[in-house]
């Protein structure tokens, strides 16, 4: 018993040196894909404590980085699950009395970039969980596709064909927006 | 360069690991084209959108202060999965070490006969053999059979049951006196003595040879032997016999015998038989008289018929004359020669040597070595016969922790949609 008490500290320490190199990912994933501070921080906890009690299971070969991020991930999208509040920016403007205009192609790129950001941070928070993973792993965080399929558990394709539609949404929801806010609405 | 190829060499560009003529043209179709201009600025974005974010204060303490309660939380309170599984080793070594405890005697055995039976049916065998040998073991004397005893023995039970018959059965003549007929006189008491021993003897072969010679002589005889045992087998031998001793001398054939070996059990018998014999004898006198008187008017008869009715008494008197005779004749014999029932067992002597305490601790460690290792080999026996067992009860143990595994994540499943 006293020697697996020693290896007990001795884990907790190294887990320290380890995820402390990470936080800031964690955190940042967890926001993205939560969108809202607090819901952000919660995730971020509830990461490292998860972390922490499945950190016998990780292989010590493997990426420490990858495998936190994936536990991050499945935190995330548990939490919105839950939520269950997350709609479409089709929604909100449905409700709010916009309409829906044609597409108009560039307008994104036609705005300042302050408010290109904001509305990119909507759009990501648009997305399904399942979009928004990709968006967040690959656009925000830039894993390679590897690292992706490895996080996930995923074949390589099914990661470049999710990653694909996911930015070709993200996409359709800027052009809205974008146009939205480049052309007042009547 | 056209909208899939920029698609397609987009990812390189924003990682920096597009060759730098390919950049410069995906940076010119982008300059041309609106919507992947658009695109790129997107993806541009999101990378910037990330390098906004820093972790808010107090994030990292945090976190940090919950690990280090929940390491101190599992270092006081056992993780119940480790618990079990000690508990499941202990009941596993209990089940092994206790089982091949309890059932080293009914497995099957390292050594046995050749085309030998089944291991039940070796147990059954085994009980069977058991209880006759134990018998055998006990040194029960009646379990040896004797070989000419027996005739002997049943005559005289024979000579006892036609006593009685003769008493029922002879004809109603007037009696003499019972003594004789010797008015006045003193009679001859008729004693049948009979004796039995036990002898205990480490020299079985000569103190036999003994019995027989002071039996021959005292004038005596041995009328049955039968011996059992086999020292080659280890199995301890032994003798009984009946003999038949002058009666004169059979306090100093008792006396013998008990110069010869380690007597265990003494028994003598004394029956009078001087009533019976002497009431046979007077029958007899009776039926010689009535012979003499029947032959007498035999010789007078004056018709056929009387002569046949006289001839059939005469031969009826005959007839209880020669039974009477020979009643008194086995009497006599009885009388004349007591009968004796021996019994001579095999003992041996345990040599004592004076073992060193060196010696005595190496014996000791090479037994108790010795025992682990037929335990262990019983215990892999055991293991072995216990399997079919172990794998329906694995079976069913699967079977019940899928049932509620699967309830569970129903509940789960249920939970989730509320």
């Amino acid at each position: 018993m006293e020697l697996r008490l020693f290896s007990k500290r001795r884990t907790a320490e190294q887990f320290e040196a380890l995820a402390a190199q990470e936080e800031r990912r964690v955190y940042a994933v967890c926001l993205h894909m939560m969108g809202r501070r607090e819901d952000a921080l919660d995730c971020a906890q509830e990461t490292m404590l998860r972390a922490f009690r499945a950190f016998d299971s990780f292989r010590r070969d493997a990426s420490f980085a990858t495998w936190i991020t994936r536990i991050a991930m499945n935190v995330c999208v548990d939490a919105l699950r839950r939520r269950r509040d997350a709609v479409s920016l089709d929604e909100i403007r449905e409700a709010q009395g916009f309409e829906i205009r044609d597409e108009s192609p560039g307008a994104y790129a036609r705005l300042e970039q302050k408010e290109r950001l904001r509305l990119l941070r909507e759009g990501i928070q648009s997305l399904p969980p399942e979009m928004r993973q990709m968006i967040v792993l690959r656009d925000l965080q830039g894993m390679s596709y590897d690292e992706i399929a490895q996080a996930l558990e995923m074949p390589l394709g099914t990661v470049k064909s999710r990653v694909s539609r996911a930015r070709e949404k993200l996409a359709d929801c800027l052009r809205q927006s974008s146009e939205l806010f480049s052309s007042p609405s009547v | 360069m056209d909208c899939k190829e920029f698609s397609n060499l987009l990812d390189a560009f924003l990682d920096g690991t597009l060759p730098r003529e390919e950049a410069d043209r995906l940076e010119t179709h982008a300059a041309a084209c609106a919507e992947c201009a658009s695109r790129l600025a997107m993806l541009k974005d999101c990378r910037r959108l990330d390098e906004e974010v820093e972790a808010p204060e107090g994030f990292s303490s945090s976190w940090r202060q919950m690990i280090r309660e929940e390491a101190d939380m599992e270092k006081s309170t056992p993780k119940r999965r480790k618990w079990t599984s000690y508990l499941a080793a202990a009941a596993a070594l209990v089940f092994i070490l206790g089982g091949t405890a309890l059932t080293r005697g009914r497995l099957p055995r390292a050594t046995r006969p050749v085309a030998a039976e089944s291991g039940a049916e070796e147990r059954r065998s085994a009980a069977k053999a058991n209880s006759a040998y134990g018998m055998m073991a006990a040194g029960a004397v009646s379990n040896v059979t004797y070989e000419d005893d027996d005739m002997d023995y049943a005559a005289e039970e024979a000579a006892e049951y036609e006593d009685a018959v003769t008493a029922a059965e002879a004809p109603m003549t007037p009696m003499p006196d019972a003594d004789g007929g010797a008015a006045g006189g003193t009679r001859e008491e008729k004693i049948i003595r009979s004796a039995s021993f036990a002898l205990k003897t480490t020299a079985y072969d000569r103190d036999l040879e003994a019995l027989k010679a002071l039996a021959d002589q005292v004038g005596g005889r041995v009328e049955s032997l039968s011996a059992s045992g086999d020292t080659a087998s280890g199995q301890a031998r032994f003798a009984s016999l009946t003999l038949r001793i002058p009666t004169q001398r059979l306090d100093e054939f008792l006396s013998g015998a008990h110069q010869i070996g380690s007597v265990t059990d003494m028994n003598e018998d004394l029956q009078d038989v001087s009533d019976t014999y002497y009431d046979i004898q007077a029958r007899l006198d009776t039926q010689k008289e009535k012979l003499a008187r029947l032959q007498a008017l035999m010789k007078t008869a004056e018709n056929v018929s009387d002569l046949v009715e006289i001839e059939s008494a005469a031969a009826d008197a005959q007839y209880w004359i020669d039974r009477y005779t020979s009643q008194l004749k086995g009497y006599d014999s009885r009388v004349s020669y007591s009968t004796v029932y021996a019994s001579l067992r095999e003992v041996k002597v345990t040599e004592m040597e004076d073992v060193s305490l060196g010696k005595r601790i190496g014996e000791g460690v090479k037994g108790s070595l010795q025992e682990g290792l037929w335990f262990l080999e019983d215990a892999v026996v055991f293991l072995a016969a216990a399997l079919p067992w172990l794998l329906a009860a694995g079976l069913v143990t699967w079977l019940l922790c899928l049932a509620v595994r699967k309830g569970r994540k129903n509940k789960k499943t249920d939970h989730g949609k509320e």
